[in-house]
């Protein structure tokens, strides 16, 4: 043996040793403590109804869906399906340009959520805004004229797309760069750098308040939407009670500022889904934010044995796709076929487990919720699989 | 001894709630629970000290000294099914003012109406405040700085957080004040509240009240609902905020039901020990905050202005 051949033992071992292949499985499917799962998303058909008839309908007035689970109930769970679902709606023409954000952890202002929406738009569509402006020389003044907010950010933007900068892709790169970092503001920009966002010496003003930079982040939808790159987008917020239950007063009541100022804002552009505990602690504090919320629809808890059944079957099979997918892409010959039943488990297994976790909760008045079930899924399969109990 | 805080009590309630078995509960358990509480210098000398007070308290009795098996009365009963359904306030407050230094304690706020209470930082009036309680009530400042805690979370006292002054509110239960009184108080109070459209802001009504009829924060809760029964369209609530700046220092602390704890406990558990992010640095497990103008739960719905329809 040479130190070359045995290269392919490091390619080969992992599969050979993995246990979960014999059952069309790459790993354990089940989601543990803490951990989400994206393109499964079992059961809450009254929710997967509303959120899609909002997309499919969407027009400039107000959109809200709040989504109401106690922690564990499957928030993140849902929210993270409907990126994924948004995404595969359009590329398949079930919906318009409509394109997901999600927001999660809002920190302790605005511009914690701000940060996460700049990333997300710019990292879409700022290429395709640069080249589309470079593309026609007249754009930039016809928008300008067309959609008058957009003035302002339309001056920086035409600096990064210059028709006789294209030759220096680097100090392109740099632009973007500077200019991502000014739309996210917070923070001042050098002098050095502002210079690089102005053709005429009149540096771009600092984005230092919640105000403007809700300001500018609407002016920048408008020139993606008149440009046809997004039509609107879903605005998918997460851990949202963190606001209300973990911020101090003052700090509570200027987000609340902030949150209400970007719902009226952007609500032409904008389908906002928050994700949310039933009570947050201090959110009836602010009636002009649980108002803008919209009525809540509450996440189902598994209520039976079938439909614990039900979440079983939909993980695994989302496990054997992913099998699946892989074994074509390793363009391996397999042996196994795609097992149609809940093996390794069994409907008993699955049944006694669901009752038992029952039992535990109603004694605290509790119901059986997904973050409980699943995790205890996944000791259950780890059991039978890797240690063959 | 330092007096044990109102949350280490209730720690150590729980703790034996969990681990006895029917009304006994093993001196080594005890011990073990004790020393479960924190990180304890002398931890026989803690041990004698808290099965004194629940033995002062007539919660746990022993055969004699250093007997193995403790045994939990009546009274202590009483105490924790309180606490367990949520209908705790007068059970709770019968069954700690059994304690007879806390009952001084109760004594002097009763007699002496209402006690400023002085600064943190302010040793000088801490001294003074210490030597008059010390010299009239046997009470150290300690202790009277520990018990306006427990007196206040169950419904003994009213804290002020205006003028920092604890106020004699235990002259209550379901039929003290009488309805007319409080009714009376209340459109009294009302008159003199600020007012933005009629409505005034109900905790700082409420303010008024506990000091005119001597009762608890959370006794005016409990009338203003019996009220709102008694006499319908007297008075309207609203849930909308008219801005004005809170409090600040001094809140309104509640005991929080144990079966609410207890239920976060089993999810928390269940969820892998995983703590929720926004309860990272809890002030408390056991005890509510709450800012006097943050309202009150009339009807089981949150309310925080209201206004008198009858009087125009």
């Amino acid at each position: 043996m040479t130190l070359t051949r045995d290269h392919i033992l490091f390619d080969t071992k992992n599969e050979e040793l993995n246990p979960y292949e014999q059952f069309y499985l790459l790993e354990n499917p089940f989601p543990g403590s803490g951990e989400t799962g994206f393109d499964v998303c079992t059961d809450q058909e009254e929710i997967k109804k509303r959120f899609v008839y909002i997309l499919q309908n969407f027009s400039p007035e107000t959109k809200r869906l709040r989504i109401n689970g106690e922690n564990g109930a499957g928030k993140t769970n849902i929210l993270r399906y409907f990126e994924l679902l948004t995404d595969d709606a359009r590329r398949n023409k079930l919906i318009n340009n409509l394109h997901p954000v999600y927001i999660f952890n809002p920190g302790e202002s605005y511009f914690d959520i701000h940060e996460q929406i700049i990333d997300k738009l710019t990292g879409s569509f700022l290429s395709d805004l640069v080249v589309k402006l470079q593309s026609d020389e007249d754009l930039i003044k016809t928008l300008s004229v067309k959609i008058k907010p957009a003035k302002e950010i339309l001056k920086i933007i035409t600096t990064i797309a210059l028709p006789n900068q294209i030759s220096f892709s680097y100090l392109e790169e740099r632009k973007k760069d500077t200019f991502i970092r000014w739309l996210k503001g917070q923070q001042r920009l050098a002098a050095a750098e502002k210079k690089l966002l102005t053709d005429d010496g009149v540096p771009p003003v600092d984005i230092t308040s919640s105000s403007l930079a809700i300001r500018f982040l609407y002016s920048f939808l408008s020139v993606l939407k008149e440009l046809d790159l997004c039509e609107g987008i879903v605005l998918l917020f997460d851990e949202f009670e963190e606001i209300f239950e973990g911020l101090t007063r003052s700090r509570q009541s200027k987000y609340a500022q902030d949150l209400r100022h970007l719902f009226d804002t952007l609500k032409e552009f904008t389908f906002f889904v928050i994700a949310t505990v039933p009570e947050p602690r201090d959110l009836l504090q602010y009636p002009a934010i649980d108002r803008r919320l919209g009525e809540p629809v509450t996440l189902e808890p598994i209520v039976s044995a079938e439909l614990a059944i039900d979440y079983v079957a939909d993980y695994l099979n989302s496990g054997r796709n992913k099998y699946e997918i892989y074994i074509k892409g390793k363009d391996a010959v397999t042996e196994s076929s795609r097992p149609q039943s809940l093996e390794p488990l069994t409907k008993e297994i699955v049944e006694a487990e669901y009752l038992s976790l029952k039992e535990t909760v109603e004694k605290a008045e509790l119901n059986v919720l997904p973050g409980y079930f699943l995790p205890k899924m996944r000791e259950r399969m780890k059991q039978k699989v890797e240690d063959g109990n | 001894m330092d007096p044990i805080t109102i949350n280490k009590l209730l720690s150590v309630v729980d703790a034996i709630e969990t681990h006895c078995d029917e009304n006994k509960l093993s001196l080594d358990t005890f011990h073990k629970i004790v020393e479960n509480q924190g990180q304890i210098k002398r931890l026989e000398r803690r041990v004698k000290d808290i099965l004194r007070i629940f033995g002062e308290s007539q919660w746990i009795t022993q055969k004699s000294q250093n007997h193995p098996v403790l045994y939990l009365t009546e009274n202590y009963f009483n105490f924790i099914s309180g606490w367990n359904t949520g209908n705790h306030l007068l059970p709770m407050n019968q069954g700690l003012r059994n304690y007879p230094p806390y009952a001084r304690f109760l004594k002097c706020l009763r007699h002496e109406e209402e006690i400023a209470i002085p600064q943190r930082k302010s040793k000088e009036s801490r001294n003074k405040l210490g030597r008059y309680l010390k010299d009239k009530y046997n009470i150290t400042f300690v202790a009277f700085d520990t018990f306006q805690t427990w007196a206040v979370s169950v419904g003994h006292a009213y804290r002020s957080p205006f003028e920092e002054v604890l106020y004699w509110g235990g002259e209550w239960n379901e039929d003290q004040p009488l309805l007319e009184q409080f009714k009376d108080v209340c459109l009294e109070c009302y008159n003199r509240s600020d007012k933005t459209s009629g409505y005034a802001n109900l905790g700082r009504m409420a303010h008024l009240v506990c000091q005119k009829l001597r009762i608890s924060f959370q006794a005016f809760e409990m009338k203003m609902n019996m009220f709102v029964d008694t006499f319908p369209g007297e008075v309207t609530f609203a849930p909308a905020t008219i801005r004005r700046e809170i409090s600040e220092n001094h809140q309104i602390t509640s005991i929080r039901p144990r079966k609410e704890i207890l239920s976060k406990r089993i999810a928390m558990e269940l969820m892998s020990n995983k703590p929720f992010k926004y309860n990272k640095k809890p002030k408390s497990e056991w005890l509510e905050y709450r800012y006097l103008e943050d309202g009150m739960r009339v009807k089981g719905k949150l309310v925080k202005l209201i206004r008198w329809e009858t009087f125009k």
